[in-house]
């Protein structure tokens, strides 16, 4: 049962007063629990995914990987492939097209390149009349190959007289690529750490996982004269767009990208992967439509992937467990001319007061597909490290680990100087604790036990940052009634329809029912991508305003009636509903759109909002305090974790059934990547061993328990016109620590490199000797 | 086994001249309805379902019977449409999602019941969850939640809408039970996934 529960402090600072939040009163939809709007198609079968579009005479593409991780490809014959009936063409690097130069300037696009840099890099690609001659024609390309010598793994690629897996130095400092610094350091960490009553020092290694969506990535491109329409599966449509674009060589207004429904990205579908231009290059050549996936093999060998992140933390705290230092390290695994790091030393920035801190990145590169944002990227991996090794500190101490987390609470974002609006971490510890039963906790450590089965409870800090970006709202009214709600964005199985119509309904004052909700298309107005959650926090303000704008030109229109209609009104005396204008006393006093737009003159009403998305004063969290029970069976090492506590604050929540879906997910991923997730890479041949969804484990209905999720339903008044904030990642951010302090309090063994599979486990508990 | 024959592939004229394909006509009853389509013996029944008959309310996921996203129901029991061939299915019954509610659009309770539970995030596992839970209440009428999380273990949901589904599933078998109580055949019929 989900409960409701009474406000949070907040910060003094705080501007409650700020004149842009909107208030309770005016909320009639948004806050309710309605079931998701596009609900009734996805379980009908009705819903059509990138993956479901047709078109007459579509043909089918499918991929040639790499089967070495380094390399030159020195000839490739396609000869027998086109031999094979139906295949109607091969790409190679033998006879890709000249690519002409990027409108947006820059180096031009490379279809197949002749340097191969990692196991499952694009070889080639058959287009045939269906799917299976595809296939079949791949496996009979020949490809010469000249193999070099690789790294594929991150400890290997860190030895000294290890290959060289690109043109630079394998372990580098990544620099700052994405605005923060890879290095970091504030106060003095050696002074810090000689000042503490008590250090303890741990390193995690934490595996690279696969986002897995089950939609592919798959395309299906379609011309036009000199357009193309895009049938892609992508968490962002422009990106989509403009990278298409740039590898054809034509300006991003000639290419369209529709995602109208979008079976699940989790990351993977930020980027845009190398079926979506090859599908739009095959079918201008074949001149019909070419629809190109990724199998699930490739998937995981060429879709991106969460790397693996090495940590290396130092704590130190005075006895009374004030924390005098805080040195975190992190190397991660890196690709061959790929910028990206992982930032997962990030949040120990901030998220609790240090005076005396370092947190430092490095990027170790290897033979590997180049990593990628996976949900909460650098968060998750972060606040693992970091929230374990509080719990082992708390230890060390002999402090309760709630007590040291909240004699710790920062006020302000260190890094940004500025407050936090508020801090809810030191209520949701306190909420969450009554509601798990924390004091039934093992005390000591692996003193709970039932025959084979060893009990604990263990918690951690959830936390996700507040990001938002420039988005535009559009609300229309037409003459037939309808209110469109318009926005390029996607739902990935957020609830992003459903909000949105919410919030148009409450900004326009009538019912959802009324919102008709149009989405994933680059034709529609912009909005950033459905990642680092800011999607919800950015286009729901930008609708919700439109809606509001919308509104006050129909009521402006209505007054100004020249039969009088309305005369003497106030815009408070008329209602909006059902495609009408009616008076609130007086039904008979009404108009249609229709009637009220042919007597202005025009065929619709457009309410718009511009989201600029403005630097703001303080600084937004997602918060929550998250408590795992589980169980180690020592006889088998298997882990289960029968009940979650999670209390989260993200704001006002828009609707507790989404809302709630969210959070759960995201702890059902976090349980996932600390029990059961792991890609292993074969570092002897650079290959990755378990490339499906038989050998990659993610959880089923048996590895679920019960999972107790509530929240602080207060508005956040100063993060935009709803005081609404995000809850797609913050979920996954403290479930995996949770259940790992879970297990040292169950067995007194600290766990320190997840997936917690049973082999794992049991060899732990049989070095410490511990047995059934 | 029909008669194998060299012939052009069905559905497939376009612009391109389309080379013989060893294929063979079979016959799918899907959701009472009978379609003879020719198919390479290679075809699955998901491609034959999704490509040759336009049905994509089934899904294809991972392409090893392993996540139970192409659940359907042949001769009224759960398959894994991805390792089926279509062959073999030559003669038989297929229910898909498509056929799963009444023919004035009525939502089966199961499908009514995964959109109250919010039983769904993204959706393209779930129809494969409630063709399986479909066959999994036929035969556990009254089924407790460990039952249902053991039947259910097959389909994989990779949002994590377990909690959702497994809700959705109990509150579905109550309201078949008391739709069986009060109306009769009708539904039973459609329970058992014999309704076309």
């Amino acid at each position: 049962m989900t409960t409701t529960i009474p406000q949070v402090p907040v910060n003094p600072q705080d501007p409650t007063s700020n004149p842009t939040s909107t208030p309770a009163e005016q909320m009639h939809s948004i806050g309710q629990p309605l079931p998701r709007i596009d609900g009734l198609a996805k379980v009908t079968g009705q819903a059509i995914y990138s993956f479901d579009h047709a078109l007459p005479d579509m043909v089918f593409g499918t991929i040639l990987s790499a089967t070495i991780p380094h390399g030159q490809v020195v000839r490739v014959d396609h000869r027998r492939a086109l031999a094979l009936p139906g295949v109607l063409r091969v790409y190679s690097c033998e006879n890709q097209p000249p690519t002409p130069p990027r409108v947006e300037g820059g180096a031009p696009y490379i279809w197949f390149d002749r340097e191969i840099r990692y196991d499952g890099q694009d070889v080639a690609m058959v287009v045939a009349t269906t799917q299976a001659i595809a296939d079949e024609a791949v496996g009979l390309i020949t490809v010469d190959v000249a193999p070099a010598p690789f790294v594929a793994t991150v400890r290997a690629a860190m030895a000294p007289d290890a290959p060289q897996a690109g043109e630079t130095p394998n372990v580098e400092d990544p620099g700052s690529p994405y605005g923060e610094p890879a290095q970091y350091t504030r106060g003095d960490v050696a002074a810090g750490l000689l000042e503490a009553a008590v250090t303890i020092t741990a390193a995690y290694d934490l595996p690279s996982q696969i986002h897995n969506p089950w939609e592919a990535h798959v395309t299906l491109a379609t011309w036009d004269g000199d357009c193309v329409t895009v049938y892609d599966s992508v968490q962002y449509p422009i990106g989509a767009r403009n990278f298409i674009a740039n590898a054809l060589g034509i300006p991003s207004e000639q290419v369209r990208v529709i995602a109208e429904y979008v079976g699940g990205g989790f990351g993977s579908k930020l980027s845009t992967k190398t079926q979506a231009p090859l599908a739009a290059l095959a079918a201008r050549h074949l001149e019909r439509p070419v629809r190109v996936r990724l199998t699930r093999a490739q998937m995981h060998r060429n879709a991106r992937h969460r790397p693996q992140t090495l940590h290396h933390l130092r704590l130190g705290a005075t006895s009374a467990g004030i924390l005098t230092a805080i040195d975190h390290e992190v190397w991660s695994g890196g690709a061959p001319k790929a910028q990206y790091y992982e930032s997962a030393a990030s949040t120990s920035r901030y998220l609790y007061a240090c005076p005396n801190l370092r947190s430092a990145h490095w990027r170790v590169r290897v033979n590997q597909n180049p990593p990628g944002s996976m949900r909460a990227p650098g968060e998750q991996q972060s606040q693992f490290a970091l929230e374990c090794a509080l719990d082992e500190l708390a230890h060390a101490l002999r402090i309760d680990p709630i007590t040291l987390r909240q004699r710790n609470q920062a006020s302000t974002h260190a890094v940004s100087g500025k407050p936090f609006s508020r801090n809810s971490i030191p209520t949701l510890l306190d909420l969450g604790s009554q509601r798990i039963g924390w004091d039934q906790r093992a005390q000591p450590p692996g003193s709970q036990r039932d025959g084979a089965l060893w009990r604990g409870i263990g918690c951690a800090v959830a936390f996700y940052p507040l990001h938002m970006a420039r988005a535009e709202g559009r609300v229309r009214l037409q003459a037939d009634g309808s209110v469109l709600v318009e926005s390029s964005g996607v739902d990935l199985g957020t609830g992003t329809y459903t909000i949105l119509a919410q919030a148009a309904a409450d900004g326009l004052g009538t019912t959802p029912a009324d919102i008709t909700v149009h989405l994933g298309d680059t034709t529609l107005p912009v909005a950033p991508i459905a990642g680092g959650s800011m999607l919800a926090a950015s286009v729901t303000p930008a609708v919700y305003s439109a809606a509001l704008d919308a509104r006050q030109q129909l009521i402006d229109a209505a007054l100004d009636l020249p039969d009088g209609l309305f005369a003497g009104c106030s815009a408070s005396d008329l209602v909006i509903g059902a495609g009408r204008v009616t008076h609130r006393r007086d039904a008979g006093r009404a108009i249609t759109f229709a009637e009220l737009l042919r007597l202005r003159g025009t065929t619709e009403i457009v309410g718009q909002c511009n989201f600029a998305a403005d630097d703001l004063p303080m600084e937004y969290g997602n918060f929550g305090a998250h408590f795992a029970e589980v169980t180690v069976d020592v006889e088998t090492g298997i882990v289960r974790v029968p009940r979650f506590v999670a209390v989260h604050d993200s704001g006002r929540v828009l609707n507790p059934t989404t809302y709630r879906s969210q959070i759960r997910g995201g702890i059902i991923w976090g349980l996932s990547a600390v029990l059961l997730e792991a890609s292993h890479m074969d570092g002897h041949r650079g290959r990755i061993t378990n490339a499906n969804l038989v050998e990659y484990l993610v959880p089923t209905a048996l590895d679920i328990g019960e999972i107790d999720v509530t929240w602080l339903d207060e508005p956040d008044a100063g993060a935009n016109a709803l005081g609404m904030k995000s809850a797609g990642e913050v979920g996954i951010t403290g479930a995996a620590p949770a259940i790992a302090n879970a297990i040292f309090n169950a067995t007194g063994l600290r766990l320190r490199h997840p997936p917690f599979q049973p082999p794992r486990v049991l060899m732990a508990l049989r070095a410490a000797g511990i047995t059934a | 086994m029909s008669q194998v024959s060299e012939v052009p592939e069905s559905g497939r004229s376009g612009s391109t001249p389309v080379p013989p394909t060893l294929t063979v006509p079979i016959q799918l009853r899907v959701n009472g309805q009978i379609h003879t389509i020719q198919v390479e013996p290679r075809t699955t029944l998901v491609d034959a379902l999704r490509t040759h008959l336009g049905m994509t309310g089934t899904k294809l996921v991972c392409g090893q019977g392993a996540c139970g996203a192409c659940t359907v129901l042949l001769d009224g029991e759960r398959v894994t449409a991805c390792i089926i061939l279509a062959i073999m299915c030559d003669g038989r019954e297929v229910k898909t999602i498509e056929g799963l509610a009444l023919p004035d659009g009525t939502p089966h309770p199961l499908q009514a019941a995964f959109v109250r539970h919010d039983a769904l995030q993204c959706g393209f596992c779930t129809p494969g969850q409630i063709m399986s839970a479909v066959a999994f209440l036929r035969d556990h009428p009254e089924p407790t939640i460990d039952e249902i999380r053991a039947g259910m273990a097959g389909n994989l949901c990779r949002c994590a809408a377990y909690i959702g589904i497994r809700e959705a599933v109990a509150d579905a078998a109550k309201q078949m039970r008391a739709s069986t109580a009060t109306s009769g055949a009708a539904t039973l019929a459609q329970d058992a996934g014999e309704m076309s």
